[in-house]
């Protein structure tokens, strides 16, 4: 990764960044001047491009021309390496680097300033009267930088001015570290970074206290006592100093100019630097001492800000009159503050204008020109708007009505016709023939022997238990005739109690033995539809361990023997839903092996069911559908059943029907063809 | 993260239930066993937290004196004494025989007598409501069926009635014939939605 070096601190920083991420300092320059289009950062692995500069040595300052053309006694041979060196390095005036390249003489630079030669320029530093600019405050390094490499200088001679600036800038010094400790305590050294949270508000705290008393810092303390060896008094008195010397320089609205810092030789800036004293202080404190009048506020540029310029016609046309100017605000040059730690300082807490709202936004006030038909109308919308929320009763509909009268009378000759049939109790209707279908489950279920294991699956709703009870009550009553051992089943939550009541039924009509009824074996409900089909037909033991009265149903009797379904001797699926006969078929039948598989079906299901019969080799071995079914396989058996009983209800019902049909389908459709008058037809009619 | 977690275990369960058909390898089989009774049992609590669902419901309306609370109070109180006589005798015990054969089947019997009514008066007012070939072909199949089922007032018709009466030939040939192709469209259907499922295009089983 490219580094870049900070002229400023001196430390490595990604190539990418724009600011030091140590001293926030610009790393690269804002303006690049045509001439310096190749002056690029020099980055590792890639070799310096050597660049003709000898037409920069006029703007050299004399002192630095008067070094490099050998006023120091050093040979032309030895100065010409090191020149040709400093033009082949990329120009980054200030770097600390630089300096020490200039300076060292084991690296084969040009011999350092003497002493003497010093004292001169510093002599005439001092008696300069005008200064041309400030240091830019955004190049000022953090103290903790500085006061980290500070290193003791050595050479002392002829440097008392220096010494008595860092006495003076001490105590500014001093007097800012306990502000910021104040301020930020994020900017806390690192070693008090150490200390718990708790401890270091304490401190903070306790060193606050004893400042607005009148009593120095502990630091302060110490460091008064480690380097002057001084009394607390004295101290304090200086920090007393340095603090009304500090507010003086803040206070007077007469910031820290940057034009000094042209004034100062990079050297000497990164010789201060290294020595542990700010550069920026150095110009400031230089500025007082003087009694020069620094720039004023309108002459320095803000912060981030751009130039003002007049706004387009447009644009200022836009612009809301009420909308607060945006930015920062405007300090006012003769606020001072009145009261606490602040008072009798000007301008240093701004105040912003926008925090607040002092005056409520005044709402534009609309003032229409309305007719009053424009008027009414607005006024019947507002009122069709507010009707649509509330809710509006029906009208009320007369009891009796042609539709009413039309659902009752087919109500009164159904049931008629039906109560006459029961009441007249003979066999008026013929019974139907066995059928084929009939046959062939009588022959698979007189195939079984006695005690065979039939599985039985009662999978209709109670609402249909009028059809299917009267279709299978036959065929169970030839399986209790056989003696089979009856397993039950359902897929459907009320099929347990419903196969109880089926089988309890056929018992008391069959008049078979309680002992043959006690025979079977109820398994349950087996849940999940399909799914649960499919696992019950893999393994019926783990899916319907117990019986529904808790009990173990794979340990005793004839289950024993039974492992998987196709131990059963027959299956019997009792079912009105199309779909439920399709899980069966799909889903059990192929796990079965060479067991028969019996539907009993009702009329509605058939025509889905009768496909898998019918089919080669058929998937179902027996069909009976419906009341008609179980009728014809009653007169096979030869023991009438509910089915014989129902069946002429059942005849004279359906005849009723379709005569009502008939006669109701033709009046309707004479009726759809013959106009209605408008005051007989019935209300939302057209 | 969670919104496919769930289409990861529904896919990673539908391969491996396909597989088990597929694929004779015996721990194939056993993870499909598994995964059936499992889905059994998530099926069963699904069934328990339905009847819990209701049982709320109906309470928050006997609760707030909502409009046909009453019901609602009856349907708990059905409720609550069906589970004491089944939790108590048994599914198959005599008094829940007795709720079932005297309260549930006339109830349920009541409302298909109440159909039959609906249909024959539906079936009455078709061709006032809509005349076209096919409201009239479909009254009279309608017409055959129910005339030929049972004998008419005791007279089998010739032609009508018996294993050759036109009302066996449309039970079994057109009925039959229409039914073959809703099953094999049920299962063409089946199979694309069972595709579309394990391919992750359909997710039934919400986000």
């Amino acid at each position: 990764m490219d580094e870049i070096r900070c002229p400023m601190c001196g430390k490595s920083n990604p190539a990418d960044l724009e600011a030091c991420q140590f001293c926030r300092a610009r790393l690269k320059p804002l303006v690049v001047s045509p001439d310096s289009g190749a002056q690029e950062p020099l980055r590792p692995g890639v070799p310096p491009v050597r660049q003709i500069t000898s037409h920069l040595e006029p703007t050299l300052p004399d002192w630095l021309q008067s070094l490099r053309h050998g006023e120091a006694g050093q040979p032309e041979e030895s100065a010409e390496p090191q020149s040709r060196a400093a033009d082949e390095a990329p120009e980054q005036p200030g770097e600390p680097e630089d300096i020490h390249a200039e300076r060292s003489p084991e690296e084969g630079g040009s011999t350092p300033a003497t002493d003497t030669d010093f004292q001169e320029w510093l002599a005439s530093l001092r008696q300069q009267e005008e200064v041309e600019a400030v240091l830019p405050v955004e190049e000022e390094i953090p103290p903790q930088e500085w006061e980290g490499e500070a290193r003791p200088v050595t050479s002392g001679e002829g440097l008392d001015w220096l010494e008595e600036m860092r006495a003076e800038a001490g105590k500014v010094e001093m007097v800012d570290e306990a502000q910021e400790e104040e301020e930020a305590a994020a900017d806390l050294p690192e070693e008090v970074e150490e200390e718990p949270d708790w401890l270091r508000r304490i401190r903070s705290r306790q060193q606050t206290e004893r400042l607005t008393q009148g009593e120095p810092a502990e630091w302060l303390e110490e460091h008064a006592a480690d380097e002057a060896q001084a009394p607390v008094e004295e101290g304090f008195r200086r920090l007393q100093l340095a603090s009304e010397e500090s507010f003086e320089l803040v206070g007077e609205d007469q910031p820290v100019g940057a034009g000094a810092a042209d004034t100062i030789p990079p050297f000497i800036e990164g010789e201060l630097s290294m020595a542990g004293e700010p550069t920026d202080w150095l110009a400031g404190v230089a500025l007082t001492e003087k009694g020069q009048a620094a720039p004023t506020e309108e002459a320095m540029p803000e912060e981030g800000s751009l130039a003002q310029v007049e706004l387009p016609s447009w644009l200022e046309a836009m612009r809301p009159l009420e909308a607060p100017r945006r930015g920062r605000p405007q300090v006012e040059a003769g606020q001072v503050e009145a009261s606490g730690p602040l008072s009798g300082l000007r301008g240093v807490l701004p105040f912003e204008p926008g925090l607040f709202q002092t005056k409520k936004p005044s709402t534009p006030e609309f003032n229409l020109r309305v007719s009053e038909n424009q008027s009414a109308r607005a006024q019947a919308l507002e009122e069709l708007i507010k009707s649509e929320g509330v809710t509006q009763p029906l009208p009320a509909r007369p009891i009796v009505t042609s539709q009413n009268l039309l659902r009752i009378a087919i109500f009164l000759v159904l049931s008629a016709s039906i109560i006459w049939s029961i009441w007249r109790s003979g066999s008026a209707a013929p019974r139907p023939e066995f059928s084929p279908d009939a046959f062939a489950v009588g022959s698979l279920i007189n195939r079984l022997s006695n005690l065979a294991p039939v599985l039985l699956a009662v999978d209709y709703e109670p609402a249909l238990s009028a059809e299917m009870e009267a279709a299978s009550a036959a065929v169970l009553d030839h399986l209790l005739l056989k003696g089979a051992s009856l397993a039950i089943v359902s897929t459907v939550p009320t099929g347990p109690t419903q196969a109880e009541r089926l089988l309890s039924e056929v018992v008391r009509r069959g008049n078979h033995s309680p002992a043959v009824a006690s025979q079977h074996t109820n398994l349950g409900y087996i849940p999940g539809g399909a799914g649960g089909l499919q696992a019950f037909a893999q393994s019926p033991r783990q899916v319907t361990p117990f019986n529904v009265h808790g009990v173990s149903a794979w340990e005793g009797g004839i289950m024993q023997s039974i492992d998987s379904l196709d131990d059963f001797s027959l299956v019997v699926v009792i079912t009105e839903n199309p779909q439920t006969a399709r899980a069966w078929i799909e889903q059990v039948k192929p796990n079965m092996g060479n067991t028969p598989l019996i539907m009993v079906v009702s009329a509605q299901a058939e025509p889905l069911v009768r496909p898998y019969y019918q089919a080669y080799p058929p998937q179902v071995q027996g069909l009976l559908t419906g009341l008609q079914g179980g009728v014809s396989y009653e007169r096979l058996n030869a023991r009438p059943g509910p089915a014989y009983r129902y069946w002429d209800a059942f005849s004279l019902g359906l005849a009723v029907s379709a005569l009502l049909i008939v006669f109701g389908g033709a009046t309707n459709a004479i009726l759809a063809f013959v106009p209605i008058p408008k005051r007989l037809r019935p209300q939302g009619k057209a | 993260m969670r919104g496919s977690l769930s289409p990861i275990i529904a896919l990673l369960v539908g391969f491996i239930v396909l597989l088990g058909y597929l694929l004779p390898f015996p721990f194939l089989m056993e993870a499909r066993q598994a995964l059936l009774h499992w889905a059994m049992i998530l099926a069963a609590v699904a069934l328990i937290v339905g009847v819990m669902n209701l049982a709320l419901a109906h309470w928050r309306k006997v609760a707030t004196d909502q409009k046909g609370g009453i019901y609602s109070a009856v349907l708990l109180l059905s409720l609550l004494l069906t589970l004491g006589v089944v939790g108590y005798f048994g599914p198959t015990g005599s008094w829940s025989l007795w709720l079932f054969r005297y309260i549930q089947v006339p109830i349920e019997s009541s409302l298909m007598a109440i159909l039959t009514v609906a249909l024959a008066y539906s079936a009455a007012r078709m061709l006032r409501q809509r005349i076209n070939m096919f409201s009239v072909l479909f009254l009279l199949t309608a017409l055959v069926i129910l005339l030929g089922t049972a004998p008419l007032f005791g007279i089998e018709v010739p032609g009508l009635h018996g294993p050759d009466g036109i009302r066996e030939f449309l039970a079994q040939v057109p009925a039959v014939a229409g039914a073959r192709g809703i099953i094999l469209g049920v299962a063409l259907g089946t199979i694309a939605t069972g595709l579309r499922v394990l391919m992750g295009a359909d997710r039934p089983y919400g986000r």
